[in-house]
């Protein structure tokens, strides 16, 4: 019986620590990544980015090279030292797709979602609002749904409304808004996008700015250019609003 | 007596080709040597080679023993990073697993030094697990995390 409870104990202690390292990275992830690949205590110095940045020029293309670029990228971000580069190099990661759009024929993308997501959370750590308008840039011209998720997300951390919001704005109206017309659940690129305008929302509704009501407004007037979803989380977002 | 003759014959010859054949292995690297080879030549000769586990066990310990000269630094180096990334690696063939397990015992060796000049290497064995033994792998993150960063 004592035997059968130990056991059952390690079980969930076990979930436990698995559920929170997949917290720590974000709900965005794939299921697959190897993050379990890195030790947790592992900790490296700049002088490393060099390496990690020449391998993750190597990856591209290549068979595998999504895995590959995850584990570099969880590399850089397990740099301590003060200061430190690794926020350059992982602005790199993050921006590859916009900067160098390349597609393989076998892939859409040349670098993983996954990594980037990964790069957008660690650059958000750094609280650093000189970040802001490369996460408007991903927002704005990434292709990839995940990355422009994760970026929406981040904003309200890295602070500075006046930057933030007339550009959410603006987004939310034209991108990712009426501007569109009729809401298609069946298109696949509408759909993701939707799924982006949810993120800005919610954004948007934590950083509480009144100037964002008009356009909350405009989603919530008009359910038709948005999934349910996206709609209640333009009523969630105008309650939070400061007035 | 011709017939018993021929017979003590073909048993002296069956036992001087079984002499032959149990031709004693090499024990030492002087036993590998050829011609006018140093040690270390040898040495690195056998390393290159793809299988023959057994001769590369032999000069392992020379390595180790030399592993801070800077000719044998850069030559472990350039064997590790060249000579036994395998990505066709499979874990049913012995050659290849074996040549992995040589892969292994020479990380640890480079890794002894704790050199920051190790790390390419490392992150090599690290990032492409698929191209090697899970123990080789968790060998290069441990010695990751034991470099003495200056």
């Amino acid at each position: 019986m004592r035997g059968k409870i130990a056991y059952g104990i390690v079980l969930l202690a076990l979930y436990g620590s698995a559920l929170a390292q997949m917290e720590l990275v974000g709900s965005l992830l794939s299921p697959n990544v190897p993050i379990s690949a890195v030790p947790k205590e592992l900790k490296l110095p700049d002088p490393v980015l060099p390496y990690l940045q020449e391998e993750f020029n190597k990856s591209i293309g290549k068979d595998g090279a999504y895995d590959t670029q995850f584990k570099i990228v969880l590399l850089m971000t397990r740099v301590t030292n003060v200061p430190t580069k690794k926020y350059e190099y992982l602005e790199r990661v993050v921006l590859w797709e916009v900067n160098s759009p390349q597609k393989t024929a076998q892939k859409l993308f040349v670098v993983s979602p996954d990594a980037r997501v990964l790069a957008i959370q660690g650059l958000a750590a750094s609280s650093n609002k000189a970040y802001i308008p490369t996460m408007l840039r991903i927002i704005e011209r990434d292709t990839a749904t995940k990355p422009r998720i994760a970026a929406a997300q981040v904003l309200p951390a890295l602070g500075d409304r006046e930057l933030i919001v007339p550009k959410l704005v603006e987004l939310l109206r034209t991108k990712y808004g009426v501007a569109r017309g009729p809401f298609k659940e069946e298109d696949t690129q509408r759909f993701e996008d939707d799924r982006v305008a949810e993120a800005i929302i919610t954004s948007l509704g934590e950083l509480g700015d009144p100037r964002a009501f008009p356009a909350l407004l405009q989603v919530v007037m008009s359910p038709d250019s948005h999934r349910d979803d996206t709609v209640k989380a333009a009523w969630n977002a105008m309650q939070k609003l400061q007035w | 007596m011709k017939r018993l003759l021929e017979a003590f014959i073909g048993i002296c010859l069956l036992f001087s080709y079984g002499f032959c054949q149990n031709k004693e292995r090499p024990k030492t690297i002087a036993d590998l040597r050829i011609g006018s080879e140093t040690e270390m030549e040898t040495a690195m000769r056998i390393l290159k080679l793809k299988g023959e586990y057994e001769k590369k066990r032999i000069v392992l310990p020379l390595i180790e023993k030399t592993i801070k000269d800077p000719t044998t630094f850069a030559f472990v180096k350039d064997l590790l990073l060249y000579y036994y990334q395998n990505p066709r690696y499979n874990e049913e063939d012995q050659v290849m697993y074996y040549d992995d397990v040589i892969a292994e015992e020479l990380l640890k060796i480079l890794g002894s030094t704790r050199s920051p000049e190790i790390f390419p290497v490392m992150l090599q064995y690290a990032l492409y697990n698929k191209w090697h033994r899970e123990a080789t792998v968790q060998t290069a993150w441990r010695l990751m995390q034991s470099i003495e960063w200056k």
